[in-house]
């Protein structure tokens, strides 16, 4: 337990520190309305490191690359459905995360039954998907404005408290329930630390990769959906932001892409800590260039640290590992040695 | 053919070669002269230490003692390169070749033809290579990668590319394994032609029609000593090998009490399973309260029978009944639910997740096999685990402990462990003290006891023969994915075990 709450509770102790140090170079960083915002940014990078940290944890080199598509896709298809109207916005909503689950199934049928590696399957149904997104758009012109609930869930607050950091707090615990604690998230991390083991064990190893996959889609789609009601409306390329930092909070919050772990805290907290590690650097002026530098050292830094911990763990093992049974006849030979002199 | 000089004909001879693993002695000073010109014969079962023996005289293992002569002078090679240096080459039963590479190139790998500036002569290399492949019998793309290659390809190209070296000593470790009856014609030639050229071969071959045909000498060794040599002139005295390999142990102890068969209900039965080129056509009956050993030397389809069983590998023909049904499982999941229940081969790749703790291994079954995928049955997981590590007789510290710190026994008995939370109907167990102290072998074969006196049934394959005929009631000898042998009560010896083993049936 207290393992598994060491990383995130430094991930967010290193997001204060930041705070602290933008508070001191520019007076008014630590506001309650600047922590807010930031949370609420937070929010849809946390939503989209919860769909890199689900198809990792399910192994083989899992990896989501059309998250933004599926978000996108997720965006455009509510924002056409509900026509601005509140009264549709529920049935848009439904009809938005089925389509992300759906391009998340055929992923996950390309990974797991055609044996495709998830970069390329998930590169690949991004194109197609993105590519069918635009020819939609061009013959149908929907409506793309959102309804004023949506507006509300995506951009307010309640009592001070953004409402879309509600729903990523609800959605949170709800995954790391799953992913942790559920007999579902036992089979998907037992699947991906050993797929040949979890098989033998009697776990359904391709319906259980296919619905990472299909999850993973269906909650791009879902964050999507509401970053259309954050903005106002949905366009094209709404997701692509969030492909690549997705992974970035993903590995930085302790999944690994080996597969077999699903740290959901971690990956949240670690949403939060690069959210205001970014906000801070722009905050200070440092230009594209200089925030990029920093991101990609950030990266490898924590990269760096994971294997450190995890080569003191495997020393600190290997020095309790019990004698096997004493080697008898180097031990009776020793015995029988006669002694010189 | 190839850029290095051909070698003159030399004698290689091992002297007084011992080699021991973890303590225990794999090879107790053992002699060996393959002469130039002639084929040397090497026999002996599962362990006895043949496949170690050469590989320290082609250098890949550095022996404890003894030494290596090269023409009367003492050699130490350092690695396997320093062997091929001086001619001696060996070919691997499973080939060691790079899957992704097309053949021409795994045919030089290691010994790449260099042109001008140390780049990689194409063209030279590509029709070296065809006539290496023509000459072993082999007309295939050479462009294609190996990975494509059935096994008897892959055999044949292993063998070329032992050839092409020009070896004045080549080793081929049971060549024959994967091939045809045509093909190992056409290699039996050429490796008589190769002798008659003045090179030394040591052949291993568990086919003794094989080593009667080929070899003009011959050696037994038995549990790392060299039991046995002759010169062969064209026959084989098999009683007299049968008997070298067994030794004189002729009374085995049996350690099971064994009841009548007759009265049991039939818990499983298999007619003509068949699955890819290993398992060929399995007939068999299991019984309830009966524990059935399947013998053989290693690779004769024993794994694969098992994995089919369990529905790990897909059958190509055949039935498997189990209680009166017939069944077509398409994953181990549909067995397990039956209460068919698989102990891998390779724990560590197989059974275990190595990474978490014995109480989250014990758990897996019941995790996986759970009716809703919601709620853990946390308190009924806990009790499991809690009844299952004294019941098993597991030394842990506690479920906490990880997997990877037990011992080998320990790992097993977790492996074992997992199934026994559902109902076990059938437990099929694949080597399942390979690597396991006595004490804990014992502590196994107990538990699987108490299981079937519980009215269900065990198929075990074990690559040690006393252990079956231990705690056996009746055994199996398969050979090249059939059973050859049904061996029950007075019959259950060693002599008879091995005697099938190598394909001869009384």
């Amino acid at each position: 337990m207290t393992r598994q709450l060491t990383r995130p509770l430094a991930l967010v102790g290193v997001a204060i520190l930041l705070l602290l140090v933008g508070q001191a170079l520019l007076p008014g960083f630590l506001s309650l309305g600047q922590i807010g915002n930031q949370l609420k940014i937070a929010a849809f990078l946390g939503l989209f490191g919860l769909c890199q940290t689900i198809v990792i944890a399910a192994g083989g080199q899992g990896l989501d690359l059309s998250v933004g598509a599926s978000a996108t896709l997720g965006g455009i298809l509510g924002a056409a459905l509900m026509q601005g109207s509140n009264g549709l916005t529920a049935p848009a909503l439904l009809a938005a995360v089925a389509a992300g689950g759906l391009v998340g199934v055929i992923n996950g049928i390309g990974i797991a039954l055609m044996r495709i590696p998830p970069l390329v399957a998930t590169l690949a149904i991004a194109s197609v998907v993105d590519g069918g997104t635009i020819l939609g758009v061009s013959i149908a012109h929907p409506a793309n404005s959102a309804s004023p609930v949506l507006v509300a869930i995506g951009g307010w607050a309640s009592a001070g408290v953004p409402n879309i950091v509600i729903v990523w707090a609800i959605l949170g615990a709800l995954a790391i329930w799953l992913l942790s604690a559920s007999a579902w998230g036992k089979r998907l991390t037992a699947t991906g630390a050993n797929p040949v083991a979890s098989l033998l064990s009697g776990n359904h190893v391709t319906a259980i990769r296919i619905a990472a996959y299909g999850l993973s889609g269906a909650l791009a789609a879902f964050a999507g959906f509401l970053l259309t009601g954050y903005v106002g409306q949905a366009f094209f390329g709404l997701g692509d932001p969030y492909i690549l930092t997705s992974v970035v909070v993903a590995v930085i919050g302790g999944a690994t892409l080996a597969g077999g772990r699903a740290p959901y805290a971690g990956v949240a907290a670690a949403a939060i800590m690069m959210t205001v590690l970014v906000s801070l650097l722009t905050a200070l002026a440092i230009g594209e260039a200089g925030r990029q530098i920093i991101f990609g050292l950030v990266l490898l830094g924590f990269l760096a640290l994971d294997r450190m911990m995890k080569g003191s763990l495997r020393m600190a093992m290997i020095g309790r590992r019990p004698n096997p049974a004493p080697p008898i006849a180097a031990a009776s030979s020793a015995a029988d040695t006669p002694r010189g002199g | 053919m190839t850029d290095h000089l051909p070698l003159p004909p030399g004698r290689v001879t091992a002297r007084r070669i011992s080699k021991s693993f973890g303590g225990v002695p794999a090879l107790a000073g053992v002699d060996l002269e393959p002469r130039p010109g002639r084929v040397l014969g090497l026999l002996g079962a599962n362990g006895s230490g043949k496949s170690t023996l050469c590989r320290i005289i082609a250098g890949e293992m550095a022996p404890d003692g003894g030494e290596l002569l090269l023409d009367g002078e003492a050699v130490r090679f350092a690695t396997p390169k320093d062997g091929v240096r001086h001619g001696i080459v060996i070919a691997h039963q499973h080939p060691s070749l790079a899957p992704d590479l097309p053949v021409w190139e795994n045919l030089f790998l290691g010994m790449e033809r260099c042109g001008l500036g140390g780049f990689v002569s194409r063209a030279g290399s590509r029709r070296a290579a065809w006539h290496m492949l023509q000459a072993v019998g082999l007309d295939i793309d050479i462009d294609q990668p190996v990975e494509r290659l059935s096994a008897a390809e892959q055999q044949l190209v292993e063998i070329a590319r032992a050839l092409s070296r020009e070896p004045r000593l080549l080793i081929l470790d049971e060549p024959t394994a994967a091939l045809s009856a045509a093909l190992v014609e056409r290699l039996f030639a050429h490796v008589r032609a190769l002798a008659a050229s003045g090179t030394a071969i040591i052949f291993i071959s568990h086919r003794l029609q094989e080593v009667e045909a080929l070899c003009d000498d011959l050696v037994v060794l038995r549990n790392g000593h060299r039991v046995g040599s002759w010169e062969l002139d064209g026959s084989l005295d098999e009683a007299r090998v049968l008997d070298l390999l067994t030794g004189d142990s002729d009374v085995a102890s049996r350690a099971r009490d064994r009841k009548p068969q007759a009265a049991r209900e039939v818990v499983l039965t298999l007619e003509g399973l068949a699955a890819g080129t290993a398992l060929r056509g399995v007939d068999l009956d299991l019984h309830s309260g009966e524990i059935l050993g399947l013998a053989g030397l290693q690779g004769q389809g024993q794994e694969q029978l098992l994995d089919a069983v369990a529905g790990f590998r897909r059958k190509d023909s055949g039935r498997i009944v189990h209680r009166g049904r017939a069944l077509s499982p398409r994953r181990p999941r549909d067995m397990i639910r039956r209460g068919i229940c698989l102990v891998p081969n390779d724990r560590h790749r197989q059974g275990l997740f190595m990474n978490e703790t014995v109480g989250e291994n014990l758990a897996a079954v019941s995790v996986a096999m759970q009716p809703q995928p919601w709620r853990l049955r946390r308190r009924a997981l806990r009790d499991f685990v809690q009844r299952a590590i004294p019941r098993l007789l597991i030394k842990t510290r506690g479920p906490a402990q990880p997997v990877a710190t037990l011992s080998g026994g320990n790992q097993q008995k977790v492996v074992i462990g997992k199934w026994l939370d559902g109902s076990v109907d059938v437990l099929l167990l694949s080597d399942p003290t390979k690597g396991v102290d006595l004490r804990a072998r014992r502590e196994i074969y107990d538990t699987i006891a108490d299981l079937v006196a519980g009215g269900s049934a065990a198929l075990v394959y074990a690559s040690d023969i006393h252990e079956l005929l231990h705690h056996c009631d009746r055994i199996l000898v398969m050979f090249e994915g059939r059973i050859v042998e049904a061996l029950s009560g007075s019959a259950m010896t060693e002599q008879r075990v091995i005697a099938a083993s190598f394909g001869r049936v009384a």
